[in-house]
């Protein structure tokens, strides 16, 4: 495990690190099926280097993971689901320096963080930095509760008349309808339009992401 | 975006994606999506109503074959009649010319 003790700086993670996490992050049922040749996970562990050395920021004031392992504790925990404010007490025993002002920021940081590493959704309390992401906040509960309630949203649109055509691709939408392709990292501006003129729709990318998940 | 392959190394985008098939006709049914429902039924709307603007998107858009073949057969039988007839025209001058300075 020694691998995961590398502070995730924002430089490279070398590939025994990455199969690592991908391995502590999302452990599959069956190693047998453990197959990374299919899998580009290049965006992924972008995303991941881009997350971190953001909560960095400030010689790492705002938040406690410091190694990749801290990032796998705390997202064991959630998939244990354990609530929130249980993972806080066992992540605030951790902290070095106690009764900071900060204290209740730098956990929730923390925990958010493991969150938008383990699931590439948006998750966050903070509005430290200013993003046009549609942010998912999860502030107690498990976080299993917190997807169920973002991601069951009950349907408002009728479908009369809707027939999905096989013309109806990226690739036409761009060439077409003049409606541009953004890749996002945030699941869940999966397909949503983000400009005024609605010509700009964001679209989840990570493939290999959810294939892992599946596995 | 048209290219997955040619964006920048910052912009990239997961190359699995160029193994994922198109839908089938039954995945495709619109009731078949419960969350995404709604954003999928928006984007097929505003791709419904967009029309074509550019030259670009008038070759690319064959949603309506019938009118496309229409517009294209007219447009290069208009471009045959201008270039014949120029053809003809600088003929005609020549001949004139010719007609009035024989050597």
């Amino acid at each position: 495990m020694t691998r995961l003790d590398t502070v995730p700086k924002p430089a490279v993670i070398h590939d025994e690190a990455r199969q690592e996490i991908i391995q502590n992050l999302w452990p599959a049922c069956d190693s047998a099926t453990l197959r990374y040749d299919d899998l580009d996970l290049e965006p992924y562990f972008c995303y991941y280097v881009r997350q971190c050395h953001d909560a960095l920021i400030d010689g790492g004031r705002h938040v406690l993971a410091r190694t990749h392992q801290d990032i796998v504790d705390v997202a064991r925990k959630m998939e244990e689901d354990e609530p929130r404010d249980a993972i806080r007490e066992v992540l605030r025993a951790r902290l070095v320096t106690r009764g900071r002002r900060s204290e209740e920021d730098i956990l929730d940081a923390s925990m958010d963080l493991a969150a938008r590493l383990h699931l590439m959704i948006h998750i966050t309390n903070s509005d430290l930095f200013i993003s046009r992401q549609l942010p998912v906040r999860w502030s107690s509960g498990t976080l299993q509760r917190c997807l169920e309630n973002h991601f069951s949203i009950p349907q408002v649109l009728g479908n009369d008349h809707i027939k999905l055509e096989p013309g109806f691709t990226a690739v036409t939408l761009e060439r077409i309808a003049g409606i541009q392709i953004k890749p996002t990292d945030n699941l869940a501006d999966h397909l949503r339009l983000i400009d005024r003129e609605d010509k700009i729709v964001a679209v989840f990318h990570h493939a290999s992401f959810l294939k892992r998940q599946t596995r | 975006m048209t290219d997955l392959r040619k964006r920048p190394e910052s912009d990239r985008m997961d190359q699995a994606l160029l193994e994922c098939d198109l839908l089938r006709l039954e995945d495709r049914q619109i009731e078949k999506f419960h969350f995404w429902h709604d954003s999928l039924i928006m984007l097929k709307q505003a791709f419904d109503n967009s029309q074509p603007s550019t030259i670009s998107q008038w070759w690319w858009d064959r949603r309506n074959g019938v009118q496309w073949y229409t517009f294209w057969v007219a447009v290069w039988v208009l471009i045959l009649t201008i270039l014949f007839g120029l053809i003809q025209s600088i003929e005609g001058a020549l001949q004139v010319y010719k007609a009035y300075h024989p050597n």
